[in-house]
């Protein structure tokens, strides 16, 4: 399952890396927000407002490409919404590391296009 | 276009907003249904683009409400979704939405869905001004309409429509005077059983089918009985209505009614009727007065005892003859005579006698004269006979015939001798005018007289005798 899949950004966005530089930055600070909310969830024991950030996560990661962050939002959400906020808690680390990927993958992609 | 985006993900609004705005659309946008259908009430869009699942309001919650509004011109609504069940869609469509944009987002759809609306409201556009349009021509056709049937229904002459079937369509007011029904009455009724009775049936009965056939009538006449028990004189006109392709639609009928007119004419002809005999009266009347008139002016100009014309009337004959002998070169002569005796007679005999005696002695001097000789009673016993174109020998022979007669006749009582005078106006003499040769007669009647009676003397005797003894 790929990090960042280029197919799905360019259908999305279309060929201009500066729109793809917007659009991944966003996603950036969107899924990081997301991660806060889901870290406070958890805390919480708030299943309700864990499934919601997951939907959005899974949501915009798929329109811009994460598909392996999007993917896991989505397993996530299912796995949640049957077992409860302690399927998030045991994925947590896991959620974590795929969004560093996501996020090391779009600088990297960036720099490419910049050097290019 | 204006365009208002509705989506919670800001990451897909990022995206949408960026790719319209390059495309030169104006963009506003808001994260919750509530928001949008606050900015879709205040604010005009020409699009919408909402996600499906948002707090509050969802999409399509948001188009449902958009589309109760009354009175809005068409937006165009685009709802955001990664739903793809077919029941979903369906009730998104019942429910107002236009289209689909599924997520992920794909750019190029977006695009295309974008020309798609544009092409929608275009569209709606053209077919707004159409309708507008539309509405302007139903309003001209309206007024039109309105103008064709105030005139229509204010002709001052009875004016029917009516169909194929010979039912009738319109009835204007004059219509409802001259026949005494109303529209309501008469409306898909059969026109020959509105305007004909037992009678005239025939007639209406073809006029019609004629008019259908598309003759155009002019000025038939029918009379009919009226439900007011009236007779009605009406003249008949029509000619047949037709659609654009000329296919016969219906006719309309004119009905003059010329029954005041025909009553007027029979008054006038009753009344000249009348003013004729009364003229052949008065024609009558006038023949009798000049009749009458004649007969008073026979009697006013007659002597009442003898018949003969009187004094009057002599003196004015006398005055026309001797203007005429004049002006015509041509003599005339005036006889007096008078009876001898008469006065002794009357006192020997009496009046009646006397009466009878002047009676006899005018029939024979009547009897002894030409046609256009003058027999009249000068006064008394004393006569006048007028003679035109007689000269003195002439004149004197005819007084010496009549003293004759005189003389001869067979008196019942006794012997009756008469005097005459006699004067001439012969054209180389003296002018004497009327007056004058009645004068002289008389002088030469008293020498008739003086020198012994029965006798005829000329006044020319008479003249030179009186001259004489005037130097005397």
């Amino acid at each position: 399952m790929k990090t960042l899949d280029m197919e799905q950004l360019r259908q999305s966005c279309g060929d201009d890396p500066e729109f793809w530089a917007a659009v991944l930055d966003e996603f950036s600070r969107v899924s990081a927000e997301g991660f806060d909310s889901l870290k406070r969830a958890v805390a919480d024991g708030d299943a309700a407002g864990a499934l919601k950030v997951l939907h959005g996560i899974k949501g915009s990661g798929r329109t811009v490409g994460a598909e392996e962050l999007a993917e896991m939002a989505a397993e996530l959400e299912t796995d949640v919404a049957r077992e409860g906020i302690e399927a998030l808690r045991r994925k947590m680390p896991e959620f974590s590391a795929a969004l560093d990927r996501i996020n090391v993958r779009s600088a990297e992609l960036l720099a490419e296009e910049a050097a290019a | 276009m204006r365009i208002l985006l509705a989506e919670d993900d800001r990451v897909s609004a990022l995206i949408v907003r960026r790719v319209l705005e390059g495309l030169g659309h104006h963009i506003d946008s808001c994260d919750s249904g509530r928001e949008a259908w606050a900015m879709i009430q205040s604010g005009s869009y020409d699009i919408v683009i909402s996600d499906w699942m948002m707090p509050d309001i969802d999409g399509l919650e948001l188009c449902r409400l958009m589309r109760e509004q009354p009175g809005r011109t068409y937006t165009y609504y685009i709802l955001l979704t990664a739903k793809s069940e077919r029941k979903a869609r369906i009730e998104a469509l019942a429910n107002g939405v236009d289209d689909f944009l599924v997520k992920p987002l794909d750019k190029e759809e977006l695009v295309g869905r974008l020309a798609s609306a544009q092409r929608v409201l275009d569209m709606q556009d053209e077919l707004h001004n159409h309708t507008g349009k539309l509405n302007m021509t139903m309003g001209y056709l309206e007024t039109a309409n309105r103008r064709f049937s105030d005139l229509f229904m204010g002709l001052p002459v009875a004016s029917i429509t009516f169909d194929t079937y010979g039912r009738i369509m319109e009835w204007n007011r004059a219509s409802e005077a001259l026949y005494q029904r109303d529209p309501q009455e008469v409306w898909q009724a059969d026109l020959v059983e509105i305007i004909a009775d037992k009678k005239t049936r025939k007639w209406a009965k073809s006029f019609v089918q004629r008019a259908l056939r598309g003759e155009s009538i002019e000025n038939e006449e029918c009379s009919f009985i009226r439900r007011d028990g009236r007779a009605r004189h009406v003249t008949y006109s029509t000619f047949p209505l037709r659609n654009n392709l000329g296919e016969i639609l219906g006719a309309v009928c004119t009905c003059n009614d010329l029954t005041e007119r025909r009553e007027l004419e029979q008054k006038l002809e009753e009344q000249l009727h009348v003013a004729r005999q009364l003229n052949e009266t008065l024609e009558l009347q006038s023949r009798e007065l000049a009749a009458a008139n004649a007969r008073l002016a026979e009697l006013a100009n007659t002597d009442g005892l003898t018949g003969l014309k009187n004094h009057r009337y002599y003196n004015e004959v006398l005055l026309a003859h001797v203007s005429e002998a004049k002006r015509h070169g041509k003599p005339i002569s005036v006889v007096l005579c008078d009876i001898d005796h008469f006065k002794q007679f009357n006192d020997t005999y009496g009046h009646p006698a006397g009466d009878q005696l002047l009676r006899e002695f005018a029939a024979l001097l009547s009897g002894k004269v030409r046609a256009e000789d003058i027999v009249a009673r000068h006064g008394g016993e004393e006569f006048v006979v007028v003679l035109p174109n007689a000269d003195q020998r002439s004149a004197l022979m005819v007084a010496e015939k009549l003293r004759q007669a005189i003389e001869a006749h067979p008196w019942p009582e006794r012997p009756i001798t008469a005097s005459f005078g006699v004067s001439t106006l012969v054209p180389a003499g003296p002018g004497y005018d009327a007056s004058e040769l009645v004068d002289l007669s008389d002088r030469a009647l008293y020498a008739s007289k003086q020198a012994g009676r029965n006798r005829v003397t000329h006044a020319t005797e008479v003249l030179d005798d009186f001259a004489g003894k005037t130097a005397a």
